[in-house]
Order: structure tokens, then sequence, then C-alpha cells
């Protein structure tokens, strides 16, 4: 005869990273995706993607921005935060992430400077200028790689969360950056961007289009191994992880999350005439980027509903308030807001691209 | 094989076999050497009521905040073949050999002494909550008092000044033993020799100096069994209002 247990007194719900973390690793995604775009047209030539560069290293600056503040609020002591610095521990990654963190934000400040430094002095950049910047894109692709893969890392070494606890999580973590990060440069460029004749570019968005569509595929094929590889065929707490996911968080793990921000964003991005119905298609990048926030929600929260040695599944609900609550997300957004608006502002974003394609445009004119 | 080839793989198995030799003899003489005392604790299922005196001593001593606990007395109803039966474990910080907490600590914060106490230094703890994480065993907190992360110290404060850890003094049966595993004659050291111990979640590799006698297989891992009826530390506050 079956044994049954039931637990009386247990050690209860620990939920001790939430919301805070989860607008972290979302905002770090954007600004991965978004700098993967931006090398492609400063490190590669990508020329039809040209019109997208200056706005995706913003994207980029400023999702990393937002990101950090998350980082800094959710700790305990946030006035000890420098202390990372200098009571580094080798075998800690969030100490390795410290430094790499730290490096992309200066590469990125550095890359925007050489990129704009000649609009503001009202000459055309010179060649040094170029090169500089074609090497900080080469540079920077690498380490914009690290700094998201290093953000599932830091999940994925934690064994005793068998969700988190698993190989494939930094890869996952890259492919749903690239998700993030592409649909928002293109809803940023729905909103923001223009040609001469004031119609959407329609060229450059089906092409960041096809991107997205291919980063869809990828990550639905990671999903694919590590659910299965990963869960159904493994044992004992990564199979309960399943159970989990597909049952108490069914509508937020496989509805948002499969469905609504993968399979149907892939289903418009992939077709040609589905991506020239405007609100379809931008509904689907919008999709594609909430979908990436559950992934991060479901990940970071189911994580911690599966008791480490309590029995049955824990319980959580995000309070309104408070630095771990709802308004936290809302405040992190408008932060987020705020900063684009700025610098879009103070930025010349929409100047040609490279000194190459000035001169393309210069005779053109 | 010709000779200088024989010759070679004799003189290279032999350093092997020196330096082999050499690196076991020293640690020998290092484990011999050890002068200092390991703190571990043995926890007696056979003798544990589950009456929670240990749970509030720790609290008490250790002006641990209303809610957490560096150590609990967790409860299970256990009903197998028609019969219902009360299963008790005692759950504390189980100062592992290789604890995971330490290793992922970006501060240094937390560190295991040279005594075998995991240890978190408050003034340096950013409360990061990284080590509450990778505890599998649910015996770290963030302290809302100090808002730093807290966890069981084995009493180190006691049990410098000669005397017992608090949950170990009060314990109405004597289930909770502690002393110098390093020390042959000591309780610990004699129960952890005499019977067949066990540990909580050996799967994790992280050794732990917290033994149990009479560990129900069922209960050394994550509990397979329904959810809980009450959370340790829910409604305590409204309760003491």
């Amino acid at each position: 005869m079956e044994t049954k247990i039931i637990e009386l007194i247990g050690p209860g719900p620990h939920i001790h990273w939430g919301l805070p973390i989860v607008q972290d690793i979302f905002f770090t995604g954007i600004s991965t995706g978004a700098f993967v775009l931006a090398a492609l047209v400063y490190g590669f030539n990508n020329r039809r993607l040209a019109p997208l560069g200056r706005l995706a290293l913003i994207v980029s600056l400023v999702s990393l921005l937002a990101a950090l503040l998350n980082l800094i609020a959710d700790l305990h002591q946030p006035g000890r935060f420098a202390s990372l610095f200098w009571r580094m521990h080798a075998t800690s990654p969030m100490t390795w992430g410290l430094f790499l963190l730290n490096a992309f934000l200066l590469l990125l400040v550095v890359q925007l400077f050489f990129v704009v430094r000649a609009d503001f002095n009202g000459r055309t950049r010179s060649e040094a200028d170029n090169r500089a910047i074609r090497l900080l894109a080469l540079i920077g692709l690498p380490l914009a790689l690290l700094v998201h893969a290093y953000s599932g890392y830091i999940l994925g070494v934690v064994k005793a969360i068998p969700l988190w606890h698993s190989p494939i999580l930094p890869l996952l973590f890259l492919a749903a950056a690239l998700v993030s990060g592409l649909a928002m440069m293109l809803l940023l460029a729905g909103l923001l961007l223009r040609n001469r004749q004031g119609d959407l570019p329609g060229d450059l968005l089906d092409s960041v289009a096809v991107m997205l569509a291919w980063a869809l595929a990828g990550n639905l094929l990671l999903r694919l191994f590590w659910y299965t590889i990963g869960m159904a065929y493994s044992t004992g707490p990564a199979r309960e992880a399943a159970v989990l996911l597909f049952g108490p968080s069914f509508s937020s793990a496989t509805i948002m999350e499969i469905i609504i921000g993968l399979v149907v964003p892939l289903t418009v991005m992939s077709l040609a005439p589905l991506r020239r119905i405007r609100p379809l298609f931008f509904g689907a990048a919008l999709a594609a980027t909430v979908g990436v926030w559950f992934f991060r929600w479901q990940l970071v929260m189911a994580g911690q509903l599966l008791p480490k040695t309590g029995a049955g599944f824990s319980h959580h609900e995000p309070s309104f308030w408070g630095s771990t609550g709802i308004m936290h997300v809302m405040g992190n957004f408008a932060f987020w807001i705020f900063l684009m608006i700025v610098l879009t502002w103070i930025l010349p974003w929409q100047k040609p691209q490279s000194s190459h394609d000035h001169a393309l445009r210069t005779k053109g004119a | 094989m010709n000779t200088d080839r024989r010759d070679f793989v004799k003189l290279v198995g032999t350093g092997v076999a020196v330096a082999g030799l050499g690196a076991g003899t020293a640690r020998a003489a290092e484990d011999s050497g050890r002068q200092g005392p390991r703190w571990a604790m043995v926890v007696d299922l056979r003798l544990c009521i589950g009456c929670q005196a240990c749970t509030v001593a720790c609290s008490v001593e250790n002006r641990v905040p209303l809610g957490s606990f560096r150590t609990l007395v967790t409860n299970y109803e256990v009903t197998s073949h028609g019969e219902a039966r009360r299963y008790t474990l005692p759950r504390l910080c189980n100062h592992c050999q290789k604890p995971a907490c330490v290793t992922v600590c970006p501060t240094q914060a937390t560190s295991k002494r040279a005594d075998g106490a995991v240890v978190v230094d408050n003034t340096i703890c950013i409360g990061c909550g990284y080590c509450v994480q990778a505890c599998p065993y649910d015996a770290r907190f963030i302290n809302e008092t100090t808002r730093t992360v807290d966890k069981c110290t084995f009493c180190l404060h006691r049990v410098e000044a000669g005397l017992l850890p608090a949950c170990v003094e009060t314990c109405v049966s004597g289930a909770r033993i502690f002393g110098d595993l390093n020390d042959p004659q000591s309780a610990v050291a004699t129960l952890v020799r005499k019977h067949p111990v066990q540990v909580l979640k050996r799967d994790m590799g992280t050794e732990p100096m917290v033994f149990y006698i009479g560990l129900d297989a069922a209960f050394a891992g994550r509990i397979q069994g329904e959810q809980v009826l009450f959370a340790a530390g829910s409604s305590v506050t409204e309760e003491v209002r």
C-alpha cells in the first residue's frame, strides 16, 4: 500500500528573488539582443539594418542601466553594493557578472560616444573613429552575449533548485534575449522610424522580422530539448519541475510563454503576407516581448515555488506596492522610458549610420 | 622495450609513486596534527518528540525575528497500511564540508571556519540572497532586522564559552547531541562511529556535518507529499499580537 505524507509543519514558501530579478534579466536580455543588431551594423557593416544602428545602441545602453538598478534595488543592503568590487570571490558567478556588466556598460558608453561625436563636432566621422567603432562592435558582440549568458549561468549553477540547474539555461537565455531585443527594436522602429516618404521602412522591418523568426525557432527548439531531455526524461526533482510548469503554472508557462510568446509570433514573422498586416505584425512583436517577460517571470518564480525540502508546490502572488511589488516593475519600465526619451532627445540617433552611408546620401542629394 | 625506455618508465613510475606517497603522508600528518575541534551534531530521531523546545530556545537565544527560524522541527502525518503516525524531523544548517552557500557568496561574507562551522559576517553581507538560493536545506533566510542573511551558527558564542548550543541544551529528550568530531571520545564521534548515520540530500554532494540516526529515506530529500497545512511562521505575528 502506498504511503501518504501530509506536511503539518514545514519550512514554508521561500521566495527570495522576485520581480526585481525578473526585470533585471528581462532588460539585460533586451540590451544583449539590441546590441547584436548594433554589432551587425557597426561590426559587420550591414547596410540594410543601418538606420537602426544608433537606436539599437541607445536601447542597449538604456536597458542595461534599467537592469542594473534592479540588481541594486534587490539587495537588502544596497549601501554595500560597491563592496562587491573589493570583496570579490572568484568562485561566485555573481563576481564574474559584476565585471562583465561593468565592462559592457563602459563599452556601450564609449561606442556611443564615437558614433555620435562627429555629429556634435559638425564634421564627417574620421577613419580612426570608424575603426574604433568597428573594433568596439566586434569586442562588444561576444561581451554582450556573455553578459546575458551569465544571467542564465547564475541561475544554472544553483543545484538546489531543479528548474534552474541545467546547462541549457544560458543558451535558452541567449535565445530569449535575441527574441526580446529584436522584437523590442521592431516595436521602436514602428514607433519612431519613417523613411523619406514618411512611411514605415518595410525592407528594414522585414529584415529584422526574419531574424526574429530564426530566434523564435531557435528558442522553440531549445525549449523542446529542455522540456524533454532536461525534464520529462530526467529523474526526480527535474520531473517535478515539469509538473509545475505544465500544471499549476500552465497559464503563464504554456499559454503566455509558448503559444502567445513563441508560436504566434513565429507564424506571423515567418509568413510575408502576415507580416504585411501591420497591426498583426506589431502585435506579434509585442507578444514576443511579453512572452519573454513571462519566461523570465516563470523561471525565476517557478524555480522557487518548488520547495527544496517541503512538500507540494508553493504559491506566490506579488504585492502591488513595495520594493518587490508590481509598482517596482512599473517604476522600472517608467525609468527605461524616461531614459529613452532623454537619450533620443539629446543624441542624433536618426543621422546617417556611417561615413560610407553619409557619402552615398550626399551623392544622392 | 629497450633498456633506455624501460629505465625511463621506471624513473617516471618511481617519481609518481614517491610524489603520491609524499602527498598522502603529508595529508595524514596534517590530519593527525589537527588540534582544533570539528563541530558536528547528531540528531537521534528515535528520541525526538517534536515539542519544538529547540525551535523556541534557538529563537530566543539568537533573537531570531518572528516568522523566521534558524532551526525548526518539521512535522508530518504519515499514513501507511491504513495507520497514521507522526514523523518529526528537526532541521538546521548542516554546516556542510562542501557548502554550496560559501561557493556562491560574492563578497565572501559567508565562510567556513577551521572548526567546521559555516558562518555569515553580517557586517559584510550585502543581502543578495544568492546563498539562500544555493542552500539545498532551506537553512538560510534574510533577517529583516539586520537586512542580511541569517542562519544557525551552532551557537558558537555559547560553544566558545564552554556551553552547549541552545537547542541541544534545551532538548527534553536528548535527541540533539553536539560535540567535536575530531575527539574520538566525544558523544558525537561515538554515535557516528557506532550507528549507521544518515544525512539529508546526500546527492547534493555537500557532505553535511549534521547526522541523523533513524532517518527514513522518504524524508532525506524533498518530501513527496501533500501541501503544507501550516507553514512555519505564517500567522505567527497575528497570534502574538
